[in-house]
Order: structure tokens, then C-alpha cells, then sequence
């Protein structure tokens, strides 16, 4: 009912606002309602400056995140390979130079490792090593 | 050509932000205005602000939804002061609105004598609440720029201009062609209707006695 409303205060301001020639005149105008050009500017570029670093920082956490569930999706997990398959991988890892010495050592008694452990330790070892297809 | 957020975000950093801050910061200062008078916006140390947001903080604001996405802007189409001017007018509008339609809930729960039921409603979306708050705003908007026309009554220059403006007269020379004012005067009267209107807006209680929204604030 109401949204044929006159807006006569819009048509004023974009009249006001229409005749701004110059930056000495805004600035003129800011000064007659209480503000202090300069300080301002000052104070926006230092916010500009956080701003704009903030939003970098978010894009490339989305960017890495984005990257990493590609990753993530590209890799096929070990639950859908037969038990054989992962008993062959894992004992594999185990054995492979490149596995950290850390890794190895705190699984000394292969034999207490379940299957879901082995299928576990395999996608994560997958992910960490996404360029290094031998364990795919 | 297609802009990502990053060619957007480089955009905005190399902007000429010199003159364009000024511009901008003033525009939200003007259109923030539109609120004072009927509680929608307050003055706080000489400025406006609605509910303790600022210009500064109005333009902020669009330069982050601008970096997000969330207001698109394409280079090519509009330069950086028109999106922005935009942007934050369109923000200052719907903080605006908030207002109101928190007003208007006030006021109903008021009557009623409880807030338990309108509190417990979902968001009815923009359908008639939107509606009627925009129209809300702009009864509320209209007192005040035309108290602000009878404030200046007595200067036959200033209703010229006033007037020419709310005919959508815009360009001094078209100005010049519809009134008797000459282009200079046209540039001098502007910067004095305009300095008029902000300590106007800065003093203004309005002609709202009547009105529900303040019988509304009143009671809280």
C-alpha cells in the first residue's frame, strides 16, 4: 500500500550532493558537519590497510582449503581395496625409505594393527604424499 | 573482461583514495541524515550515526562486501565511487529499516501489553513487513526534508533551488534555464542550502508528537 510513496527527501540529497565542483568543496562540507577531513582520510587508510590485508588472508585460507579438498577427493580410499591390497601397502610403507623413522617405529608390532588402523594410516600417509603415486 | 577478487581487491587498494574518501564519507554523512529527527539515526559528537554505526563505518562496510563478493562490481560498468555510493546507501536504507521495523514491534508489543508473541515470530522476509517499513521510512524522511523546505522559507533563492531539486532539476544550467537564479549563484546556493540542511538535521526534533514511533520510544 505504501510503495508509491513520494521519496522527495532522495531527490534533495542527490541535489545537494549534485553540485560538488571540487575536493576543496567536500571537504568543506565535511568540515560543517563536524569532521576533520585529514584525520579522517588517515585514520580510513590505516583501516583500508587491515582491511584489505584481513581479506587476503581469507582468499588464500580458501584457496588452500579449496586445494586440499581436491586433494582430498582425488584420492581413493584404501577402505574400497581388498584386505590383501592394504596388508601388502602397509607392510610396504613400513618397509619404504621414504616412510619418517618415527612413523615406523610406532608401529613395531604390525601385527596388532587392525585393518581400519592400516586403512586409516594409508589414505592419511596417501594425502601427505599426494604427488608420490607408488602408494596409490 | 571478468574480475576476480583479487584484481578487485588490487583495484581497490590503488584507488585514488585522496579524493575519493572524502566523497564517499560524505555521502554516507548525507544520506545517514535521512534518520535524524525520528530516532532512526542519532547525532553523536556533531555526526550522525545509526545505532552507534557511523559514516565511516557505512563505508567500511562496502568496501569489505565489495572484497567478499557480496556486492558484485564490475569495473568495466561503473567506476569504484558509484558502486560505493551505492553500496552504502543501500545499507544506510536497510539499517534504516531495521529501525523501523523494530519501532514498529516495539510499538505493537506495547499495545499489546507483552513482547512474548511478537519476539517468537519467524522473520515474515521481505514481503509486507519489508514493505511497509520502506514506506515507513520514507512518511518519516518526507517531515523532515519538508520541515527542512519550511525552515527556509523566508530565503526566495533557497526555494528556488529547493524546488528545482525536488522537479529532479540537477545540472546548474538546467537550473539556470527553469529558475531565475544565474549558474554561479546556482553554485553558491548550493554549498548554503546544503550547510543550512546539516545544521538543520543536526537540531531537529520533528513535528512527530503524534507519531507512533516516538509514542513507541517513549514508552520503552
Amino acid at each position: 500500500m505504501n510503495n508509491i510513496i513520494d521519496d522527495m527527501h532522495a531527490r534533495i540529497l542527490t541535489g545537494l550532493e549534485s553540485t560538488d565542483q571540487s575536493i576543496d568543496d567536500v571537504k568543506n562540507s565535511l568540515i560543517t558537519s563536524g569532521y576533520d577531513p585529514d584525520k579522517e582520510l588517515a585514520a580510513f587508510k590505516a583501516r583500508l590497510s587491515s582491511i584489505i590485508s584481513r581479506h587476503t588472508w581469507k582468499a588464500e585460507a580458501r584457496a588452500k582449503q579449496s586445494a586440499f579438498n581436491n586433494k582430498v577427493m582425488s584420492i581413493i580410499s584404501w577402505a574400497s581395496r581388498s584386505s590383501e591390497d592394504i596388508d601388502a601397502a602397509f607392510k610396504t610403507l613400513m618397509a619404504n625409505q621414504k616412510t619418517p623413522h618415527g612413523l615406523a617405529m610406532a608401529f613395531r608390532n604390525l601385527d596388532a594393527i587392525t585393518l581400519e588402523d592400516k586403512i586409516a594410516i594409508l589414505n592419511d600417509y596417501a594425502l601427505l604424499n599426494h604427488d608420490d603415486t607408488s602408494l596409490q | 573482461m571478468a574480475h576476480d577478487l583479487s584484481d578487485i581487491a588490487e583495484l581497490i587498494r590503488s584507488a585514488p583514495w585522496d579524493s575519493l574518501q572524502p566523497q564517499l564519507l560524505h555521502h554516507a554523512d548525507f544520506t545517514m541524515r535521512k534518520g535524524l529527527g525520528w530516532g532512526a539515526a542519532a547525532i553523536s559528537d556533531g555526526r550522525p550515526c545509526i545505532e552507534g554505526r557511523d559514516a565511516a563505518w557505512f563505508l567500511d562496510e562496502a568496501i569489505k562486501k565489495t572484497l567478499d563478493g557480496t556486492r558484485k562490481w564490475n569495473p568495466e560498468a561503473v567506476d569504484l565511487r558509484r558502486h560505493l555510493s551505492e553500496v552504502i546507501r543501500s545499507l544506510i536504507d536497510s539499517h534504516l529499516k531495521s529501525v523501523v521495523v523494530r519501532n514498529r514491534i516495539n510499538l505493537i508489543a506495547d499495545k499489546a501489553g507483552t513482547v512474548a508473541s511478537i519476539e517468537g515470530r519467524p522473520d515474515p522476509g521481505p514481503t509486507s513487513a519489508d514493505s511497509i517499513a520502506r514506506g515507513e521510512l520514507l512518511r518519516e524522511q518526507n517531515k523532515l526534508i519538508r520541515a527542512f523546505r519550511a525552515h527556509i522559507a523566508d530565503d526566495a533563492e533557497l526555494i528556488a533551488l529547493f524546488d528545482a531539486y525536488d522537479a529532479e532539476y540537477y545540472d546548474p544550467r538546467e537550473i539556470a534555464a527553469v529558475t531565475s537564479l544565474k549558474v554561479d549563484r546556482i553554485y553558491e546556493l548550493s554549498r548554503k542550502l546544503k550547510t543550512k540542511y546539516v545544521k538543520f538535521t543536526m537540531t531537529y526534533s520533528g513535528p512527530l508528537e503524534q507519531s507512533d514511533l516516538v509514542i513507541a520510544r517513549r514508552r520503552k
